[in-house]
């Protein structure tokens, strides 16, 4: 396909905002400055209807809740705003999904704020959610105060309600039914005894809302369809009871969808006769566009821009800000209207630069849970190169405005992708982090294995972190229950018990660790704790999801995904083109290293028994410091060593194959995953001393990333062990974050040479590899607590040295020269 | 030669991932011992024939294992954390195996060329989609050529792209047969003064200019670098000698790069124990280094490329 590709940006268009347009930056500062604020609005409306509807069906009663909020939600046009719509009536806030749990962060932290003189770290303290939520709580740029009335309404109207009705309610109350589990405190949060969680949020986690669909239908078009069907229901008997309320609820969500784009039509109206000049123009164009999508699609490009971003929108609104919906392959759903509209002379790329940046800042506003990915790249259903000049478009913006929040951008890579797209996608790294790259033949044949068409694995996109799912014809379903593959490495090495259940058996009783007479005995209870936690987490999460299923449906999301309305059912209960559900993990290189140890000392050095091992273990290696040290200098995960690589592969393919045992309920299999955005934090807090020489408490290693600091022989190595993982289909998606010093692609040559390290790792089979820019942050805190930085390398002119083994000097020259801005 | 696989290197450093050793990812294997003493070397542990001692701060966890081990008493605690005393010390090497901190480390390692060669084609699929290799570098790689020319050997072997980083201070007897066996001659060039090169260097410039000519002779791709010394080699004059040279007389020369000081490597002179009379020099500035690459430019040459670290503008102005 032919393109014009990204025009070189100066270094100083790059580095320097000045450069950005008036009205972009100050889009751009007013989210940084925003403060966090609780928004009770979509709550509120919410409990009206649900309290209104109490004898009607769910899948209605939803519709009604959407309805409610929809029409009668607080909205707003902002200054110099082009693309309208909030999915919040404050700036920064989120509509609260009390659905899954009256627990939700944002509750419980207005709870506790109320009335009382806590300070940030104290309120993050306890809203719990083990490490999560402190992560995830950069939004909190100071402590929000709630009114009375918010305090009263809350505790007095809205904790009261739904106390008992909450999917978190209601599937603890089925598990003791079930025997599920003993202790319903113990799986609230990360970190917990038993070793894998699961989690109330709809969709089960995340998705890719069917923007195609809405661009090629309308909302109209998708209510006309469902009037469609429920005309030819006429006559039939009751059983189809179920499909005739779904539809039902897809005809008054999309009517609800329609009328709330109308209602910013007629703010805009209101506004325009109030403004003068070209605002008055604008807004008179937001009026028109919003007279026009989603309801019908688009005829433009700007029209396609404020369909896409309505409907993203309306999906936060329905399912609550903390979801993660991402809208998908944004450069395909947009080039045919950029193009038309270049060649007529509607629109310049600079234009269409500018409306992408402010896109991009909306996108960015989901405070509680990101990253926000697009996904661009990559080849198209019939298997051709699918990069266009939006593509390229994209990386401007993010390269324009240095990321954004944490908005991502999946950058998908083929075998036909043009170098020069490879190139730029990698030159972003000069100046902001935030892009991620996919290898589409890995990607594609995970699906493969999944049971997508060619087709539609080919067309895929990446939703959450790194999660690949087909595009809006799917139930999500991504990243959400999950298992710690290091606490039952902890379990297996104690007959079943955790160091946070004070070594009380809570998983299977494997044999004690004096009894394993080999390595074999150590892998075989290794692998009687994963095989009983991914039973009973897959069990627990069947349960869960009947729940869901049956008194919290998702008519209107539902309503975009392919084979929904098609099937009279919706993505919680099974009606989407393809279904599965996802058990993820996240700490491979913790439980590789400390196997590799474990094999090292007792079984190949001999120099301890397993069982003075463990009680070393257990002493947190208590005057054992040497012991400690020599188990830390045993071969680490991530540099091309075999004897620990070739146990990091196993374990992937144990933890596979137990995954892969189970059918998902809904038909469609259960895809494993390996990720983690602040769980290794929280799962590390919760166990004891490893093998591997990591401390009690301290954090595991995340993703399929080496621990931390273990890479020690340059990016080559990295990438060959991470390949051989990668051989193992882990197709609901693998995280490799590698840390990168911004001078290394200063140069073009240099930049060259990482395109082709890039290349080859997609060569050798690698999937995914994301990297994160060091800041200059990040150096100075190392330059003055090296004691937490033992490896932290730092690549000069070729030359890896570790950071903290620098003089201050020369430090402060790499300090100096890393201007990084990684937002 | 008969027993090829049993020649061992005395090796410092094998770096994989290294990005400015000739073109494409290579991996640079440094060998120990240098013909040259340059105040200003970069790689000071490569200068010496023979393995040595060094001690890390940051590592050292202060439990006293290692001077407990050592059997001449050539490790001594003091306030400023343990302090070698190279005239005891045999570099035996005993206090770094009981260290587990990996606070005491032997620079310098008998290799077996079998084991030595394994690590570099670990690497093959990188060099291959980048255009990259191997560098045989240093210290002085033909100072142990028996080594280095065994290596080239078995790279040649694999089809691997062999780079020789030399400096030239050797008999063309000795360098010649390595420079054969070469793909690429990274070449070294700091100074052409003859007084100055042999004072610096220890070695007649007459010699490494030489050696350049006669690789030109037989055609043999060359990169010639020079790195630029504040106060040694960083005058416009200097730069404009070397092009000359270039110029007039190494036809077969690719590119011309010079490489900006830095002073990363103060910290390595102290853990050997050394003062460095470099240590507080300041990093060039950027349009330092783009006048330098002009003034060669201006001598014919269209090759010419800077790099390295220099001083950020931020530190300029001060």
């Amino acid at each position: 396909m032919a393109n014009t590709s990204g025009v070189p940006l100066a270094r100083e268009e790059v580095s320097d905002d000045s450069y950005l347009p008036e009205r972009i930056k100050k889009f751009k500062d007013r989210l940084a400055s925003a403060v966090y604020r609780l928004d009770l609005e979509r709550v509120r409306y919410y409990t009206q209807a649900y309290k209104l509807t109490e004898n009607e069906p769910s899948y209605i009663r939803a519709a009604m809740g959407l309805e409610k909020t929809l029409t009668s939600m607080t909205i707003r046009i902002e200054d110099e705003e082009l693309i309208v719509g909030s999915k919040s009536a404050v700036a920064w806030g989120d509509p609260i999904y009390i659905e899954a749990s009256v627990n939700h962060p944002h509750i419980k932290l207005a709870l506790d704020m109320y009335g009382s003189g806590k300070s940030v770290e104290e309120a993050l303290e306890g809203m719990g959610g083990g490490g999560l939520g402190v992560e995830n709580a950069a939004f909190l740029r100071e402590l929000p105060n709630i009114s009375e009335e918010e305090y009263s309404e809350l505790a007095k109207e809205i904790i009261p309600y739904w106390k008992n009705k909450t999917v978190e309610a209601r599937r603890i109350a089925l598990w003791e039914k079930e025997g599920v589990i003993t202790d319903r405190k113990a799986i609230a949060s990360y970190g917990n005894p038993v070793g894998w969680i699961v989690t109330d949020h709809p969709p089960q986690g995340h998705l890719t809302v069917g923007i195609k669909k809405v661009l090629d239908m309308g909302f109209a078009g998708i209510a006309l369809q469902a009037e469609q069907k429920l005309e030819g229901l006429k006559g039939q008997a009751e059983s189809a009871k179920a499909a005739k309320d779904f539809w039902e609820s897809v005809l008054v969500s999309a009517q609800a969808v329609c009328s709330f784009a109308s209602r910013y039509a007629a703010l805009a109206g209101e506004m325009a006769q109030k403004a003068n000049g070209q605002r008055k123009n604008d807004l008179l164009e937001i009026k028109e566009r919003c007279l026009r999508v989603p309801m019908e699609p688009p005829r433009n490009f700007m029209e396609a821009l404020q369909s896409i971003w309505i409907t993203q929108v309306v999906a936060l609104i329905s399912y609550g800000g903390s979801s993660i919906i991402a809208p998908g392959r944004l450069d395909q759903f947009l080039y045919p209207f950029y193009r038309k509209d270049l060649d007529t002379g509607r629109i310049t790329r600079e234009q269409a630069l500018e409306a992408l940046m402010e896109y991009y800042i909306k996108l960015a506003t989901n405070i509680y849970f990101g990253p926000n990915n697009v996904t661009i790249g990559g080849i198209d259903r019939d298997g051709e190169d699918a990069v266009n000049d939006v593509s390229y478009l994209f990386l401007d913006v993010h390269l324009r405005l240095k990321g954004c929040m944490r908005n991502g951008l999946a950058v998908r890579i083929s075998p036909k992708t043009p170098p020069d797209f490879l190139r730029r996608a990698c030159y972003t790294y000069r100046y902001a982090g935030g892009v991620a790259l996919y290898n589409d033949d890995v990607v594609i044949r995970d699906l493969l294995f999944d049971g997508y068409s060619l087709e539609d694995a080919r067309n895929y996109s990446i939703v959450g972190c790194v999660e690949p799912t087909g595009t809006g014809n799917n139930n999500g379903y991504t990243a959400t229950n999950g298992i710690s593959l290091m606490a039952l490495f902890e379990a297996a090495l104690n007959e079943g018990g955790r160091y946070v259940s004070g070594w009380k058996p809570i998983g299977p009783a494997t044999p004690p660790a004096s009894s394993f007479e080999t390595f074999h005995d150590v892998k075989e209870a290794f692998i009687k704790q994963l095989s009983s936690a991914v039973d009973e987490c897959v069990r627990a999460a069947d349960l869960k999801d009947r729940v869901i299923a049956d008194y919290y449906p998702l008519p209107l999301l539902s309503s975009t995904i392919e084979g929904c309305v098609e099937s009279g059912k919706d993505i919680t209960g099974g009606g989407a083109r393809y279904n599965h559900g996802c058990i993820t993990n996240g700490s491979l290189a913790t439980v590789a290293n400390s196997m590799a140890a474990v094999r090292q000392v007792v079984f190949d050095q001999k120099l301890l028994s397993m069982e003075e091992l463990v009680r070393r273990l257990r002493n947190n290696f208590q005057d054992a410091e040497n012991l400690r040290r020599q188990m830390l200098v045993i071969p680490k995960y991530g540099n091309d060593d075999e004897y620990v690589d070739e146990l990091a592969v196993w374990i992937t393919s144990a933890y596979n194959q137990e995954v892969r045992k189970h059918k998902f309920w809904m038909g469609g299999v259960y895809r494993p995953c390996i990720i983690s955005v602040a769980t290794h934090i929280a799962w590390g807090a919760s166990l004891g001393a490893s093998p591997d020489g990591r401390v009690a408490g301290a954090p595991i290693a995340n993703g399929i990333s080496p621990a931390n600091g273990d890479e020690r022989n340059g990016l080559t190595a990295l990438f060959a062990s991470a390949a051989k993982v990668c051989s193992i289909p882990m197709s609901d998606g693998t995280a490799l974050n590698v840390i990168l010093n911004p001078l290394t692609v200063r140069t073009d040559e240099g930049l060259s040479k990482f395109v082709s390290l890039i290349e080859t790792y997609f060569a050798l089979g690698g999937r995914q590899v994301q990297f994160n820019p060091m800041s200059r942050e990040t150096l100075l805190d190392a330059q003055k607590n090296p004691e937490r930085y033992p490896d932290l390398n730092v690549k000069v002119s070729g030359f890896s040295f570790r950071f903290i083994d620098l003089t201050i000097k020369v430090q402060n020259d790499i300090i100096a020269r890393t201007e990084f801005c990684v937002t | 030669m008969n027993n090829s696989t049993e020649i061992e290197g005395l090796i410092f450093n094998i770096q994989r991932d290294s990005t400015e050793d000739g073109p494409g990812i290579r991996t640079t294997v440094f060998l120990k011992g240098c013909t040259m003493h340059c105040p200003w070397c970069h790689n000071p542990e490569g200068i010496c024939l023979s393995p040595e001692l060094v001690w890390f701060e940051t590592r050292c966890i202060g439990d006293g294992d290692c001077i407990k081990k050592c059997s001449r008493e050539a490790l001594i605690r003091t306030r400023k954390g343990v302090v070698i005393d190279r005239n005891r010390c045999t570099v035996c090497g005993e206090c770094a195996v009981v260290c587990h901190a990996g606070a005491l480390e032997v620079l310098g390692k008998k290799s077996k060329i079998d084991d030595v060669a394994a690590t570099i084609l670990r690497d093959r699929v990188f060099y291959e989609k980048s255009g990259g290799g191997v560098t045989i570098s240093g210290g002085e790689p033909s100072l142990q050529d028996d080594f280095s020319a065994a290596l080239m050997r078995l790279m040649r072997g694999e089809g691997i792209h062999i780079a020789l980083d030399t400096c030239g201070g050797m008999s063309w007897d000795i360098l010649g047969p390595l420079v054969e066996l070469a793909d690429l001659i990274l070449y070294d060039i700091k100074l052409v003064d003859e007084e100055k090169h042999r004072q610096y260097t220890g070695i007649p410039l007459e010699m490494v200019l030489d050696n350049a000519r006669k690789i030109a002779e037989i055609n043999k791709p060359m990169w010639v670098r020079t790195p630029v010394i504040p106060g040694y080699t960083d005058s416009e004059d200097n730069i404009r000698r070397v092009a000359r040279f270039i110029v007039s007389s190494l036809p077969s020369v690719d590119r011309y790069d010079i490489l900006a000081f830095n002073s990363t490597c103060t910290g390595k002179y102290h853990r050997l124990g050394r003062s460095w009379e470099l240590e507080e020099t300041n990093p060039l500035s950027e349009k330092a280094m783009e006048k330098l690459a002009a003034a060669a430019r201006n001598e014919g040459l269209t090759f010419v490329q800077w790099s390295g670290l220099t001083r950020s503008e931020v530190q300029s102005e001060e």
